[in-house]
C-alpha cells in the first residue's frame, strides 16, 4: 500500500514538474531577456543538481564545480571554433573530461573530508580559472572565445530559443533521474555513507568507489550545464567560470529543500531572482541572498520544499476521512 | 615576503584561537580580515578620517562580527546538529559569503588601497634589499600579537581554560569550566587578531570585498602547515607558505602561485595533516 502510494507520488512529481517546465518554455520563448534569465536558471540548476549527489546525499562538500562547468563550456566552444568536428562532439568530450578530472581530484583528496576537502577543492577551482586565463593558445586567455558559429543539427539551425528549451528540458530530465537515483540502491548507499559508513562497508560496498562515482556523476551534470550555457551565448569568457558561481549555487539545495533534487532547482530559480531578475535588488541582491541562506540554515533547516511538503501532508491528513 | 608571511601567520593564529576555544575551523576569518581592512581604508580614503581612528573602528567592527557569528549562527547550528561537522562547515561558508557581500554593499565593490602605518623618508638599505617602514611595523606587530597571545594562554585564567577546552572539550565541560563563555572569548580574540591583520596588510596589496576568500584559504594552509601544537606554529606555517608562493611565482610566473598553493594543500593535507609542530600526547 505504502509503496503504491509512493509510486503514485513519484509519477505525480514527474508529470507536474514536466508541466511546469513546459509552461516555462512556452512563457519565455521569443523574449530575449526572459530567455537569458531562463538559461541562467538552467545553468545554476545544473550546477546545483551536480552538487546534489556528492554534497547533499553523500555529505562531501566538494566545491570545484566551476571547473566542471567551464570544461563543458570550453569543450563545446573549442571544438566548434577550432576543429572541423561538429559542435555535438563537445558535449560528450566535455562530460568525459569533467568526469576524469573529478575522479582524479577525488582520488587525490580521498582521505580528506569537511574543511580540508572544501579548501582543497576551492583552491582547485581558483587554479582552474587562472589556468583558463594563462593558456591563451587553447582557451583564448582572458578574452575567451568570442564567437563561434551557430550550431546546426540535421540542417536545422539551433537558435537561442531552441537551445534554451532544450536546456530547460535537460534540467527536468536530470532532476527526474536524480529523484529516482536517490531511491535506488546506489542512492541509499550514498546517503547512508554519510552517517553510517561502517554499516555501508559491512554490506560489502566500498565507500571510496561510490564517492568517486558520485563525484564523477556530479561533474558530468555540471559539464552538461556548461555546454548548454556556451551554446546559448555562442561565446565563452573565463569570468563566467570563476569560483563565485560555486558560492552562489552551493546553498541552493539547502534553500530549496534537501529531500528532493527539485529543491536544488527551486533554489537556483530563487538565486537568479535575487541576483539578476529583480532590479530593486540590484545593489543588495547578493547580500539579501546570503542573509536568506543564513536564516534558512539557522531557522529552517529543511528548506522551502521540505516545509511545503509537510504542510501538504498535514492538509491531506486533515481532509482524509478517519 | 616577510610581510606576506606575517599576514598569513596572523590569519593562521586567528584560526588557532577558535580551533582551541571552540573546536572548529572558522573559515570566516578571511572575510573578517578583509572587512577590517576595507572598512579602515574606506574611512580613510572616502570619508577622510585619520588612520588611527579608522583602524580602531575596523577592529571593533570585526570583533562584533566575529562574536555575532558565534552567537547567531554557529551556536544554534551546532546545538541542533549535535557537533556534526558538515552543518557547521556549510554555515561558516555562508557567513564567509555574507560578510563579503556586506562589505561590498557598505564600502563599494571597487578595491581600495591601504595606507602604511609609518613612513621613512628614505628606505633602509640592507644588502641589495630596501626595507620600508611598513615591513618593520608588520614584523613588530605580528611578534607582539603572537607573544601577547601565548603569554595570555599560559598565564591568564581564561587562557588556561581555553587550552583545557582545546585539549578535551568534554573533560573541560565535566570539570565545570564555562565553555560557552570561553567560546565567545575565542571568537572575540580571533576578531581582534583579524581586525589588526586587515589594515596592516591592506597597505601592501590593497583590499577588495572579494579578498576574504583567499585570506581564509592561505591562513588555513598556514595553520595546517605549521600545526596546532603551539601558538607559534602558525608563524612558521605562514612564513613557509609565503616563501613557497613567492618563489614559485618568481621562477615560473604568477599563475604558479595558485598551482603551487593547490599542490601544497593536496600534498600536506594528505600526508601530514597534523602539521610540522604537532602536539605530542604522552600515552
Amino acid at each position: 500500500m505504502i509503496s503504491k502510494l509512493r509510486q503514485r507520488g513519484a509519477w505525480l512529481e514527474t508529470f507536474s514538474t514536466l508541466a511546469l517546465v513546459l509552461i516555462a518554455i512556452a512563457y519565455v520563448q521569443g523574449d530575449v531577456y526572459l530567455e537569458d534569465v531562463a538559461i541562467l536558471v538552467a545553468t545554476y540548476s545544473m550546477i546545483a543538481l551536480g552538487l546534489y549527489v556528492p554534497f547533499i546525499m553523500g555529505g562531501a562538500l566538494s566545491m570545484s564545480y566551476n571547473a566542471y562547468l567551464g570544461i563543458g563550456a570550453y569543450a563545446v566552444a573549442i571544438i566548434a571554433s577550432k576543429t572541423g568536428l561538429g559542435f555535438g562532439w563537445g558535449l560528450p568530450i566535455g562530460m568525459a573530461l569533467s568526469a576524469a578530472v573529478a575522479v582524479i581530484l577525488g582520488f587525490a583528496t580521498r582521505r580528506l573530508s569537511g574543511f580540508f576537502l572544501a579548501s582543497v577543492t576551492v583552491l582547485f577551482g581558483i587554479a582552474f580559472t587562472s589556468w583558463l586565463i594563462a593558456s591563451a593558445d587553447l582557451t583564448g586567455g582572458g578574452a575567451g572565445i568570442p564567437t563561434f558559429p551557430t550550431p546546426v543539427v540535421f540542417g536545422v539551425k539551433l537558435t537561442h530559443t531552441i537551445v534554451v528549451s532544450i536546456a530547460l528540458l535537460l534540467v527536468w530530465i536530470v532532476a527526474v533521474l536524480l529523484a529516482r537515483l536517490r531511491r535506488s540502491p546506489f542512492g541509499v548507499a550514498v546517503r547512508a555513507s554519510r552517517r553510517a559508513s561502517t554499516a555501508v562497508e559491512a554490506s560489502g560496498i566500498r565507500i571510496s568507489t561510490i564517492v568517486l562515482v558520485s563525484l564523477a556523476l556530479g561533474a558530468i551534470i555540471a559539464s552538461l550545464g556548461g555546454s548548454m550555457f556556451a551554446l546559448v551565448n555562442e561565446s565563452v569568457i573565463p569570468e563566467s567560470f570563476a569560483i563565485d558561481i560555486v558560492f552562489l549555487t552551493v546553498f541552493t539545495p539547502l534553500l530549496g529543500g534537501q529531500s528532493t533534487p527539485w529543491g536544488a532547482v527551486l533554489g537556483a530559480f530563487l538565486v537568479v531572482l535575487f541576483t539578476f531578475e529583480l532590479t530593486m535588488f540590484k545593489e543588495t541582491g547578493t547580500l539579501l541572498f546570503a542573509l536568506a541562506v543564513l536564516v534558512v540554515l539557522v531557522a529552517a533547516p529543511r528548506g522551502l520544499l521540505g516545509y511545503a511538503s509537510s504542510g501538504l501532508k498535514l492538509l491531506t491528513s486533515r481532509l482524509e476521512p478517519r | 615576503m616577510i610581510q606576506i608571511g606575517c599576514f598569513f601567520s596572523l590569519v593562521g593564529l586567528g584560526y588557532y584561537v577558535v580551533l582551541n576555544g571552540a573546536g572548529f575551523f572558522n573559515f570566516a576569518i578571511g572575510p573578517y580580515t578583509m572587512f577590517s581592512g576595507l572598512a579602515s581604508s574606506w574611512l580613510v580614503f572616502i570619508q577622510g578620517w585619520d588612520l588611527p581612528q579608522a583602524i580602531l573602528v575596523g577592529i571593533a567592527a570585526t570583533i562584533v562580527l566575529s562574536v555575532l557569528t558565534e552567537l547567531l549562527v554557529v551556536r544554534p547550528i551546532e546545538r541542533r546538529s549535535g557537533g556534526e561537522e558538515l552543518p557547521a562547515l556549510i554555515a561558516v561558508v555562508a557567513v564567509l559569503y555574507a560578510i563579503a557581500q556586506l562589505a561590498g554593499t557598505l564600502f563599494g565593490r571597487r578595491p581600495l588601497p591601504g595606507r602604511p602605518w609609518f613612513y621613512f623618508e628614505n628606505p633602509i638599505q640592507v644588502g641589495l634589499a630596501y626595507i620600508d617602514a611598513q615591513v618593520i611595523v608588520s614584523v613588530v606587530v605580528t611578534l607582539l600579537v603572537f607573544t601577547a597571545l601565548s603569554l595570555w594562554l599560559t598565564f591568564s585564567p581564561y587562557g588556561k581554560i581555553m587550552r583545557a577546552v582545546g585539549d578535551n572539550q568534554e573533560a573541560a565541560r565535566t570539570l565545570g569550566f564555562p565553555i560557552t563563555r570561553v567560546r565567545v572569548i575565542a571568537f572575540a580574540l580571533a576578531g581582534l587578531i583579524a581586525g589588526i591583520a586587515g589594515p596592516l596588510f591592506a597597505s601592501k596589496a590593497g583590499v577588495g570585498f572579494e579578498s576574504g576568500l583567499s585570506y581564509s584559504l592561505f591562513g588555513f594552509i598556514a595553520l595546517v602547515l605549521g600545526g596546532t601544537g603551539s601558538p607559534w606554529a602558525p608563524l612558521a606555517g605562514g612564513m613557509l607558505l609565503a616563501t613557497i608562493q613567492i618563489m614559485s611565482s618568481y621562477f615560473f610566473g604568477s599563475v604558479w602561485l595558485n598551482y603551487a598553493t593547490l599542490a601544497i594543500a593536496v600534498v600536506f593535507f594528505a600526508i601530514r595533516p597534523e602539521g610540522i609542530f604537532a602536539r605530542r600526547v604522552r600515552a
